[in-house]
């Protein structure tokens, strides 16, 4: 693993990030979200039978002799994302002229392991670049006619290949990191928004061209791409009608963003994510002496010598400060927590949470509808600073520090995807009344009553996630010539639980996509 | 003299037949406005009002406003928005609104593949209700096209008109105002 020690959420200078995140997590959502439907009846039984025999829970299986081919109804029949790794390269260009262009490209390789409803595992290698053009002006009238700059917002391209196993699929991963990446002053020449447009010119120009691809870092791999993405356009004035009229909205924020839409070239199925616009981040800092102080006398050195009540006062007594910010921790990361506190109970925690409710649409070939997926996306992130105190800085709702610094204690995500079913009539009511209503509410009790399918899954987020983060901290960044910064990044996630939902029973184990 | 007459009656017949050098855009409709950038041009009611604005991803858009209803509903809005060296397909694009009509509560009522000044185009139509701040429920109808030029720019072209408006009645005419110009 390289030294390089960068959390995802940094750039604290630039304001709005929420279309870098709705990058990064839709990839999380894609990969989770109902992309294909491989309701196998039959074969599902074996492969839980497996993995049954692998949890020694051989009874279950000889019982039922493999359960008579019976699937569970409520079970998902989607594909399931066991693990992620990202090496993603990020580069920001800012090109001063009369109408200030700001550009922004992001180069992603990705290889992710999925587990199907078959039990079969397969991997994915997606070569991703996405972007926010900033240059985007109006037409000025110029008084012979209006022209403007519209290459605004953000665009998203990737191509996924497929393999069915992990060899193949980690040198193509190797080698397209090495091959798009490697180089950051022709991936800035080759993906900026401004200078991409005449890379690729450059590229079709006869015997320049071809070996000016290669050299870029442009040309594509020889191997078929069984999917690719394509940018999400313009987003149809849907949110911008009900803002320019005095009408009341539905409901508050309704705007939506396109992440992009991928095309599967086996099946022709089209599925398009659409994030709501203004998610963001919340932090909330820690100091445990702060903590001590509201519990009885004595509880921090009981904590500190391990006794169990103690530590237990404590984390709930941190819980309810991070309730106040609608943040929540999970068992794994209440058990990182005192096992920190053991060792030093003068600790200061940052918690970091990002959430994301991300909507997958998927149609058949023909353009109708097969599914709907929302999808909540959210990573804690939670830092600890040994000095425990949070220098010159006040509990907010950024939880920036201004000094100090801290390590990374806990990274996990959890990818919750409730799925609609179209062909099931109740199911598309429900989405009918959501569309009209925008009741979250309503659409929630109707999956926990039972409606739809629902799964959670929990991934720890590794890799050079930044073991060093604090404010001003330019580790990772290089700068060229004052114009263009760039910076590294690489992150895995490690698949640490999987659940279903069953009403009557609540969240059971997902056993085919664990085992 | 002679060739005078000729040359008079040539040019008239030149104009009659649109035969000049230049291929400008059709004349716009009696009472209504052009609007003509390098890119398109189009015609739009005389007293409805082209502003500037942006997308939820930040991008420009324009609008032009119809005259305000009682209802707080404007009779009528052309919205407008383009991306240049679009990288995607109308396929594409079209699996992008049927999802964003989808989430927003509109009825698709048409989707076809059509053609505009030689390029590929889709026309769409959706039918949905909104709320003014009183609790009237306004039905609302959706006109629109997606065009993807030869240069890859990607052009959304929707005309919004209240029932019960005079907006609606003046849709078609908008619509086949719709042209390309050539800095496309």
């Amino acid at each position: 693993m390289s030294p390089q020690q960068r959390s995802p959420d940094r750039l604290p200078d630039r304001g709005a990030s929420v279309p870098e995140y709705a990058g990064i997590l839709a990839l999380v959502a894609a990969v989770c979200a109902s992309l294909f439907v491989l309701g196998v009846p039959g074969q599902t039984s074996d492969a839980v039978c497996r993995a049954l025999h692998r949890m020694h829970l051989r009874d279950a299986c000889a019982a039922g002799g493999g359960n008579g081919g019976r699937t569970d109804p409520d079970e998902p029949t989607t594909a399931c994302t066991t693990g992620i790794e990202t090496k993603y390269l990020e580069e920001t260009v800012t090109i001063p002229t009369r109408i200030n262009v700001r550009t922004n490209s992001r180069g992603t390789v990705q290889l992710t392991r999925r587990v199907g409803a078959d039990g079969k595992t397969t991997w994915e290698v997606t070569d991703f670049t996405w972007g926010e053009g900033a240059a985007a002006s109006p037409d000025f009238d110029f008084g012979f006619g209006k022209f403007g700059i519209w290459g605004g917002g953000q665009f998203t391209n990737g191509t996924v290949y497929s393999f069915d196993n992990e060899k193949d699929a980690k040198k193509f991963f190797d080698d397209l990191v090495d091959h798009r990446i490697g180089n950051t002053a022709k991936f800035v020449v080759r993906t900026n928004p401004i200078t991409g447009g005449f890379s690729w010119l450059i590229g079709k120009t006869p015997w320049v061209g071809k070996y000016y691809d290669r050299w870029i870092g442009g040309s594509e791999p020889e191997k078929k791409p069984s999917a690719d993405y394509q940018e999400g356009g313009p987003t149809g004035g849907f949110k911008g009608e009900l803002n320019l009229w005095k009408v009341k909205l539905p409901f508050k924020g309704r705007g939506w963003l396109i992440d992009g839409t991928r095309t599967d070239h086996e099946t022709g199925q089209r599925t398009t994510y659409f994030t709501r616009k203004g998610e963001g981040e919340v932090g909330v800092l820690v100091d445990l002496g702060d903590v001590w102080k509201a519990l009885p006398k004595g509880t921090r050195e009981r904590a500190a010598a391990g006794a169990a009540d103690a530590l237990a006062l404590a984390v709930d007594e941190i819980g309810k400060r991070l309730a106040g910010k609608g943040v929540e921790l999970s068992p794994a990361e209440i058990d990182k927590i005192k096992g920190q506190i053991r060792l030093n109970p003068n600790i200061g925690l940052n918690v970091k949470h990002r959430g994301q409710t991300t909507w997958a649409y998927t149609e058949d070939k023909d353009g109708d509808p097969i599914s709907l997926t929302k999808t909540g996306n959210s990573q804690n992130v939670i830092y600890f600073r040994a000095d425990g105190k949070a220098k010159g800085s006040l509990e907010g709702d950024k939880g920036e520090l201004t000094a100090g610094k801290q390590w990374i204690l806990s990274s996990q995500r959890t990818v919750t995807d409730k799925t609609l079913d179209y062909d099931d009539p109740q199911d598309r009511q429900a989405f009918e009344d959501y569309a009209r209503t925008g009741d979250d509410g309503a659409l929630d009790r109707y999956f926990d009553g039972g409606g739809g399918r629902m799964s959670r899954l929990t991934y720890d987020v590794g890799g050079d996630t930044g073991k060093l983060d604090a404010k001003g901290e330019a580790g990772g960044r290089s700068k060229f010539g004052g114009l263009f910064e760039s910076s590294t990044e690489h992150q895995v996630n490690t698949l640490t639980g999987a659940q279903y939902y069953k009403p009557g029973e609540g969240w059971v184990p997902w056993k085919r996509c664990l085992g | 003299m002679e060739a005078l007459p000729r040359l008079t009656a040539c040019a008239a017949l030149a104009l009659a037949a649109g035969c000049s050098a230049h291929h400008d855009p059709p004349p716009v409709p009696a009472g209504f406005r052009e609007y003509r950038t390098g890119a398109y041009a189009f015609g739009y009611p005389a007293g409805w009002t082209p502003h500037g604005g942006t997308d939820d991803s930040g991008a420009p858009t324009l609008d032009v406003d119809g005259p305000e209803l009682p209802s707080g509903v404007d009779d009528g809005q052309i919205h407008l928005a383009r991306r240049d060296r679009f990288t995607g397909g109308l396929d594409g694009q079209m699996a992008q609104f049927r999802g964003l009509a989808l989430l927003n509560g509109y009825h698709l009522t048409a989707v076809r593949r059509t053609a505009l000044d030689g390029a590929d185009a889709r026309r769409v139509e959706a039918r949905y209700t909104i709320t003014s701040t009183d609790g009237t429920r306004t039905p609302m109808h959706l006109t629109g096209l997606y065009v993807l030029t030869g240069r890859r720019t990607l052009l959304e072209f929707m005309i919004r008109s209240p029932d019960g408006g005079s907006a609606a009645a003046r849709v078609p005419a908008i619509l086949g105002s719709f042209r390309l110009r050539e800095g496309r």
